[in-house]
């Protein structure tokens, strides 16, 4: 036998971890050991998680909607028409299928794509923000323990005591008046909420940082950036990942609140909560489908990722085992 | 158990120092502020802007104003002035000499827009939020342990798995989409029920005030129907989306209650099934749920802002996002100061009541 195969992450799959390749008609098999790595066994175990699957697919579709959506419906608001001055908006039809608005009369099919464009890069960016601090506050922590790990300890405290939904709307009244402030909401809410990641890493980092590899390492005189970064944190990284994506999840359904309310992405750049907030002022006259659909997607995102969430927590948990 | 309260009473007095100057420091240095909204307004001189601001004391550097609105610094002397006229400590009760201002003499100041003491304000808006969240409360843990006990006794029935379905959807669902819908549904399409508001202001003075208890006095009958017709709706945007993950949390901790040995038990005793699920499993079952739910009392309380500004409920939600939108710093710091006390109680009462019912747990 020549070729070794080298798997795709995909293949890792296969029944079993033993390949037999025949070597010429009547040969005895050659067995081929491979073991598999943490990665691919993690693979295997969401590839089981029949929801987690849903969810990646459903994930991937808006993801690719969000991508693609605005190129083939590009954002743009239509004037009222001359002769109604309140157009109170138009039922789903073939060429609207999700309706269209009142007042501007833009179709919501167009609008929740935008949006969908928007709210993701919100959640994603802003969830990096805050993992990444997150991770290094609770890393520093857990890490030198002591005064260090106390201070940082009791300023996550008192930022998980404070009222967040009103910090942001205050702290959103910052970056107001900048027409275009996505990059300040983003900065917002990653830079208010890192306090649950650091807590888990700084946990995980104290009881990992106790074991034996820790200890040999330090032994032969690896420096702490070094522990931190190359011996403790790939162990501690899968809590991590379940943890962001749910904050992703998080974030945009925070997103769709603070916009909601007025506070968030400026009004005339389309995101999910914008369209809902818009839609307020004509709920009245019963046009269902315009809040409908924005929400609708929220709903669909969030699930997807929350089920993406649960398969990823069943994967990597290693008492899960099959 | 009294040493340990003590205990922690005494510890949550410098987390909420902390977060007041946080929330005090973010408040004051955001731009605007209570001149905002005269900002394009060419009658409105800045010599009267100046007067404005200096009667408000808004003029002085942000640590004054904080120390004023604590109360360790007397507001009628300009800067820092620790000692009131008469020479006493600002913080001191006015009855010996010191100040009438500040959190020190449990004065929450008065209201920048209206001019009304803030607690008084707070405490009329706080009735109706109180109205709508104690009911929302009180349906949501019924519905959550009932439907957590149920999907738990009959595991992977139809019924499990459509509550599960459903937790996972109330789970993904933005509270004010649901508030939405059901306006649009119940509201506007079918006409059923009230949308906004707490009362029918055709029928009845304004909610609170004395004419409002007389009308309630005469006709308490008409008053409650109209009351609970306008609660129907904001009481189930608020139910639906909280009991999804309560539900599922009753269920599990329900699980476990029904694999462990005494259960088998009181099964293997003969006891009928309703004995050993209602006096022996869920009693158990029920400790971590009781800690859970306590934990999320404040949240009630301010998680109520979006439902209660869709369905224009005079509580405090409404009271703050206008307090937020005209710079009403000192409503705002109250209702803040307000929700961080609740929290750090929450978290306290949430620890006791494990030891209440928990007889294992010992401080």
């Amino acid at each position: 036998m020549t070729e070794s195969r080298v798997p795709a992450p995909g293949a890792a799959a296969q029944p079993d971890e033993i390949e037999r390749v025949p070597d010429g008609p009547g040969a005895d098999y050659e067995i081929d050991l491979r073991s598999l790595s943490q990665l691919e066994l993690a693979w295997r175990k969401f590839r089981r998680h029949r929801l987690a699957l849903i969810g990646l697919g459903l994930f991937a579709v808006i993801v690719v909607a969000a991508i693609v959506g605005p190129f083939l419906l590009p954002f743009t608001p239509v004037p009222p028409r001359p002769d109604q001055i309140v157009y109170t908006g138009r039922p789903p039809s073939l060429a609207h299928p999700f309706g269209e608005t009142g007042g501007l009369q833009a179709d919501v099919l167009m609008l929740v794509l935008n949006g969908a464009r928007t709210s993701l890069f919100l959640g994603v960016t802003s969830m990096l923000i805050g993992v990444v601090i997150g991770t290094i506050v609770g890393a520093v922590a857990g890490y030198l323990g002591g005064f260090i790990d106390n201070l940082l300890m009791r300023i996550v405290d008192i930022m998980l005591s404070l009222p967040l939904l009103f910090v942001i709307l205050v702290v959103a009244r910052f970056f107001r008046d900048a027409k275009d402030n996505v990059w300040s909401i983003i900065l917002v809410f990653g830079l208010l909420g890192w306090m649950g990641v650091s807590r888990l890493v700084r946990s995980l980092f104290l009881s990992i940082r106790e074991r034996e590899f820790i200890e040999a390492a330090r032994a032969v005189g690896v420096s702490d950036r070094r522990i931190i970064f190359r011996h403790i944190l790939p162990n501690a990284l899968s809590p991590i990942v379940v943890a962001a994506s749910l904050i992703i999840a998080g974030n945009i359904i925070g997103e769709a609140f603070i916009s909601f309310l007025g506070f968030g992405i400026n009004p005339s750049t389309p995101t999910w909560g914008n369209v809902l907030s818009n839609s307020l002022t004509f709920i009245l006259q019963g046009n269902w489908w315009w809040p409908f659909f924005p929400g609708f997607a929220i709903i669909l995102t969030v699930l997807a990722i929350n089920f993406i969430g649960d398969g990823l927590r069943d994967a990597f948990d290693p008492r899960s085992r099959e | 158990m009294a040493k340990y309260v003590a205990r922690r009473l005494l510890q949550a007095i410098p987390v909420i120092i902390g977060i007041s100057i946080v929330i005090y420091a973010i408040l004051l240095s955001a731009p605007g502020g209570p001149l905002a909204k005269f900002a394009n307004n060419p009658k409105v001189t800045n010599e009267q802007r100046a007067k404005f601001m200096a009667a408000w004391g808004l003029d002085q550097p942000i640590p004054v104003q904080y120390c004023r609105w604590m109360g360790f610094c007397d507001p009628n002397q300009p800067g820092v002035a620790l000692l009131t006229k008469s020479g006493v400590p600002n913080f001191l009760p006015s009855g010996i000499g010191g100040g009438d201002n500040g959190m020190a003499h449990l004065s929450l100041g008065f209201s920048i827009d209206t001019g009304e003491d803030v607690g008084l304000l707070i405490g009329r808006a706080a009735l109706p939020t109180l109205i709508l969240a104690g009911t929302a409360l009180i349906i949501w843990i019924l519905l959550a342990v009932l439907l957590g006990v149920v999907a738990a006794v009959k595991r992977y029935s139809f019924f499990d798995q459509a509550a599960t379905v459903f937790s996972y959807i109330g789970l993904a669902m933005p509270t004010f989409w649901l508030g939405i819908m059901l306006i649009i549904l119940f509201g506007a399409t079918l006409k059923w029920l009230p949308v906004s508001g707490m009362i029918d202001s055709r029928l009845s003075p304004p909610f609170g005030t004395g004419e409002y208890w007389a009308y309630f006095g005469k006709a308490p009958l008409t008053a409650m129907v109209d009351l609970l017709r306008h609660l129907i709706l904001p009481v189930c945007t608020l139910v639906a989306v909280s009991i999804a993950g309560d539900s599922r949390f009753v269920r599990a901790s329900m699980l476990e209650a029904l694999g462990q040995d005494y259960v088998r038990t009181a099964r293997a005793k003969g006891l009928s099934n309703r004995t050993v699920v209602f006096r022996h499993a869920l009693r158990n079952a029920l400790l971590p749920v009781v800690t859970n739910i306590a934990l999320e009392i404040p949240f009630l309380f301010s998680g109520a802002l979006v439902t209660e500004s869709i369905f224009s409920w005079p509580g405090i939600g409404r009271l703050t996002l206008r307090t937020i939108q005209s710079f009403d710093y000192s409503v705002l710091m109250g209702i803040l100061m307000i929700i961080a006390v609740l929290v750090v109680l929450a978290n306290l009462l949430a620890d006791v009541l494990y030891a209440v019912v928990d007889p294992r747990i010992k401080y």
